[in-house]
């Protein structure tokens, strides 16, 4: 346990998550300010900035990899793609939680949006492991465990999406929303697992013991890039689903005392 | 076609095609999904 | 009964039920007949495997690799430590192949004993290293190759 909390210690206090800790700070004080434009684009802007920094190091600075060659090169969109498809899918399952437990839409829109991103970033994923496995693996795709699992993640909230546009009641669409999305959370723990369960074709998770210092650093700016994106993305489409939520409510009727 | 053994090094050479399709891809699917929240936006608005 | 208390036990119910499938894979040996690929070990041990397709991984043993250009083969062992089965490849194994990686190789064990394949995939361990220096063993590769 210490051991972990004084490995976590080092991760967090690396240099490069300076990038996230000021993406952060800048999205707080920029919700906090109440500038003209909207809050997100300042870390919109933010992640750009890096994803772009991050990609040209990554294709012209970091060492190619000792096997994989300048292959080794994609693990900079890959691996940030995996983590942070998992990170919007934790967000839309907390939203999910927020909501029932709240009663507010506003936690239904989040559920919405991030189940969306999640998608995108799930599909990328796919794609990205793809290109990655012909080859170092020499298959474009095998239904090993963690590659069958990443893509029952995807179709899992895919059915999520479709069930939710087919109720057509706000309150009851954001409640089997909800429902749907805490039990389809369970693909990401089973995901994740997956290399460890079972023997695959896909590697284990590298810890930073086992992963060169300048490649580490720089999937480290790739992710936080990604996690920045995918903030603006999320809120983007949260305010695309308030929008559209507030075109299908019904004129404010005279409520009639005593109903609820 | 069989490769003398020396051919096969246990290394990959090469392979820039797979990291230039990765990376345009990244980029390409932020792009389009900008896009698509922007247009949905806009037919929003209107 | 009250809209919100309904949707609080909706809320529990369903992470009632994540939790029990998740317990239930995570504990239960149910993994046991999902197998992506068999061990040497796993193969020899079966009598139904024969001149069926499956997949067979281990480690390239050293010193076996025997590359034949007349009949456009490269013939190997894959061995899991304790036990290990010749195979015979038609056509070209991927660039990351040699002595010492993880393998999995789509195929089947016939009669005459050799797992014969035309599709070798190579494992990637998950340490990433800068080229100069040291090299990874390759041996070590392997450790994360005979996991679950």
């Amino acid at each position: 346990m210490m051991s972990f909390l004084s490995g976590l210690w080092a991760i967090l206090t690396e240099p490069v998550n300076f990038i996230g800790w000021l993406g952060f700070a800048m999205m707080a004080g920029a919700i906090r300010m109440k500038p003209k434009f909207a809050w997100e684009h300042t870390v919109g802007v933010w992640g750009l900035l890096w994803l772009t920094i991050g990609c040209a190091l990554g294709l012209g600075w970091a060492p190619k990899e000792a096997m994989m060659g300048e292959v080794g090169r994609i693990l900079y969109v890959h691996v940030p793609a995996a983590w942070i498809a998992m990170v919007v899918f934790t967000i839309a399952f907390v939203s999910a939680l927020g909501y029932l437990f709240s009663g507010r839409l506003g936690w239904d829109w989040a559920v919405e949006a991030a189940c969306e991103v999640g998608v995108v970033l799930n599909g990328l994923l796919l794609v990205l492991g793809s290109i990655f496995a012909k080859p170092t693996w020499n298959t474009w795709w095998t239904w090993d465990p963690r590659l069958t699992a990443s893509l029952v993640m995807m179709l899992t909230f895919i059915g999520v999406i479709l069930l939710r546009g087919a109720v057509r009641d706000p309150n009851r669409r954001a409640t089997w929303t909800g429902v749907a999305t805490i039990v389809a959370y369970l693909n990401i723990p089973i995901t994740y697992m997956s290399v460890r369960w079972w023997a695959s074709m896909h590697q284990q998770q590298s810890t930073p013991a086992t992963m060169n210092d300048e490649m580490k650093m720089v999937m480290r700016m790739c992710a936080w890039a990604f996690l920045m994106i995918s903030i603006w993305f999320i809120a983007r489409r949260w305010r695309l689903a308030q929008a559209n939520a507030m075109a299908e409510m019904p004129e404010p009727l005279e409520i009639p005392k005593g109903a609820r | 076609m069989i490769p003398i053994a020396a051919e096969v090094t246990g290394r990959i050479e090469g392979g820039w095609e797979f990291v230039f399709a990765a990376y345009a891809i990244t980029w390409a699917t932020f792009g389009l999904y900008t896009l698509s929240l922007w247009a949905r936006a806009r037919r929003e608005e209107s | 009964m009250n809209e919100a208390v309904k949707r609080r036990i909706f809320a529990l119910v369903a992470l009632a039920v994540a939790a029990g499938a998740l317990g239930t894979i995570a504990f239960s040996d149910m993994g046991e007949d999902l197998v992506y690929y068999w061990s040497p070990t796993e193969l020899l041990a079966r009598d139904d495997a024969m001149n069926h397709t499956v997949r067979l991984g281990g480690q390239v043993e050293p010193g076996t690799i025997d590359w034949d250009k007349e009949a456009q083969t490269v013939s190997f062992s894959i061995s899991d430590g304790s036990a290990s089965v010749p195979v015979s490849c038609k056509g070209n194994p991927p660039q990351m192949f040699r002595e010492g990686i993880g393998v999995v190789v789509e195929g089947e064990l016939q009669p005459d004993g050799v797992f014969h394949t035309e599709k070798i995939m190579v494992k990637h361990s998950n340490e990433y290293k800068a080229p100069e220096g040291t090299e990874t063993d390759p041996r070590k590769l392997y450790s994360t190759l005979d996991q679950g």
